[in-house]
């Protein structure tokens, strides 16, 4: 019943952009089939999210507030990884498999001499974008040292990601160099679906790995600066 | 202090994002002249309007009221008091909606400052009290409806994906997500006769000025039939769900 209810959500959608497109002809010089692939793969980096990420951090910051992380720190495990690895949940599979096929179904519609360099650099841009995001949410779900019940953290991390549903060129001034370099939503969807579509730029590589070691970099130190403040309630 | 106000914080931190995506979304469209028959700026304050709208209109009692019935709280609760399920779940629902129209006011007063040159609409202060009566009624609408569906749980186990086709249809048809205007001209008739116009485009259109006050007459009544329709569905579905329901454990 999940999956049905996962897949109306991307429908609508979908359906919105297909609505929009009946009464306009590009947005930020977009083309109707350009912002669905955005949107598609911005749905896939929500739904990893969903899957892999979110699961492991909530449950983490659960721990936190009852105070039994304890079961994490008497074990010879980095408690980072512990934390970030943990727990799983598989629901959304249906859905990511859905927008493949969407993508390819788009992709072939419209851009058939697709070349090996193109899917090549749009995963590896696309990985980029999970390292970096994945950092930036442990960073948020560590301020529950402070702020101890954040259950609604799921909701700010949904809408942060919603900034990346159509194509960052939307933003202009302050606000696009936010969610190109601080901020960067834009390696979501909108920078590998440049690369899909061949508008791609190599900077954008280089640029997407800094971030990277700079959100490693930051993230853990945050985390070793976070940890201090932890008191058991179980021990 | 920080420990409540960190919630607080990210729910209207997070509505008032949403409204930035949207204004540049309406800001960076190409279109020659109006989009639907909006301009840009009124696209712009149709969100921010819709900020406070949803949050009183959007009753949704699905959740808890499927809850009570899979759980078996529904007996205790309900079937052996002399308590109105209906009256205790719109009360309740009230109360919760009190929350989030708070928030969404903090929200929407931050909005209308940042976004005050985009402001756009023709609002009649005489067409208050109507738009009063009908934002009672879409939210009557809205409740019932949403009841009805959470009663299909005494008949199956996991209905979900009904509460969802609701959001959607409220969404496309109802015009929570685009105005309705967006819908194709073959398809507009069929979107006044179904309830999701009433649920929620009907109260904005008057708010916007689009409706004549025949227009506003018409919908009043398409509203309150549509609400006798959902009254008698829930009533009926109710019974019926009460003679099969089986409570372990209470």
């Amino acid at each position: 019943m999940w999956t049905i209810a996962s897949l109306l959500w991307v429908g609508l959608t979908l359906f919105t952009v297909d609505l929009i497109f009946g009464h306009i002809t590009s947005i930020a010089d977009w083309t109707k089939n350009q912002v669905l692939l955005v949107v598609a793969v911005n749905a896939i980096f929500t739904s990893l999210i969903w899957m892999f990420i979110q699961p492991s951090l909530e449950t983490f910051m659960d721990n936190v507030r009852t105070g039994t992380l304890d079961s994490y720190l008497t074990k010879p495990i980095n408690i980072r990884f512990l934390a970030s690895v943990s727990k799983y949940d598989i629901d959304n599979i249906t859905r990511v498999l859905f927008l493949i096929y969407y993508i390819l179904f788009v992709i072939g519609l419209w851009h058939s001499n697709l070349g090996l360099v193109s899917v090549l650099s749009f995963f590896l841009v696309f990985g980029m974008g999970l390292v970096i995001f994945y950092n930036l949410l442990f960073i948020l779900t560590t301020t529950v040292f402070w702020f101890i019940d954040l259950s609604n953290l799921s909701d700010l991390m949904d809408n942060i990601l919603a900034f990346g549903k159509y194509p960052t060129y939307i933003f202009q001034g302050s606000l696009r160099f936010i969610l190109f370099f601080i901020l960067p939503i834009t390696f979501t969807a909108t920078f590998p679906v440049q690369f899909l579509i061949g508008k791609g730029n190599n900077w954008i590589i280089l640029i997407g790995a800094i971030l990277v070691i700079v959100s490693s970099v930051l993230s853990q130190w945050f985390w070793n600066f976070a940890i201090k403040r932890y008191s058991s309630a179980s021990s | 202090m920080l420990n409540y106000w960190g919630p607080q914080l990210i729910w209207i931190f997070s509505s008032f994002m949403s409204l930035l995506a949207i204004t540049a979304l309406w800001l960076s469209a190409n279109a020659t002249g109006e989009i639907a028959g909006y301009t840009k700026n009124q696209l712009i304050t149709y969100a921010i309007v819709g900020l406070v709208a949803s949050a009183i209109i959007n009753f949704n009692p699905f959740g808890s009221a499927k809850s009570d019935i899979k759980t078996g709280s529904f007996a205790t609760k309900y079937m052996l008091k002399p308590i109105s399920f209906y009256f205790d779940r719109l009360v309740s629902e009230t109360t919760w909606r009190l929350f989030f129209v708070v928030y969404n006011l903090f929200a929407f007063i931050l909005a209308c400052l940042y976004f005050s040159k985009y402001l756009s609409f023709d609002f009649q202060a005489s067409f208050l009290p109507i738009l009063i009566i009908t934002i009672v009624f879409a939210t009557l609408i809205q409740f019932t409806f949403a009841l009805c569906l959470a009663m299909v749980a005494f008949w199956y186990t996991e209905v979900t994906a009904l509460n969802t086709l609701r959001w959607v249809a409220v969404g496309i048809l109802g015009g929570s997500a685009l105005p309705i205007s967006f819908i194709p001209q073959n398809f507009q008739a069929l979107v006044r006769i179904l309830p999701f116009r009433y649920m929620y485009s009907f109260p904005v259109e008057i708010f916007f000025n689009r409706l004549n006050m025949h227009e506003m007459l018409v919908g009043l009544s398409i509203q309150i039939i549509w609400l006798i329709i959902f009254l008698v569905t829930y009533k009926v579905m109710l019974r019926s769900g009460i003679k099969k329901y089986v409570s372990v454990g209470q």
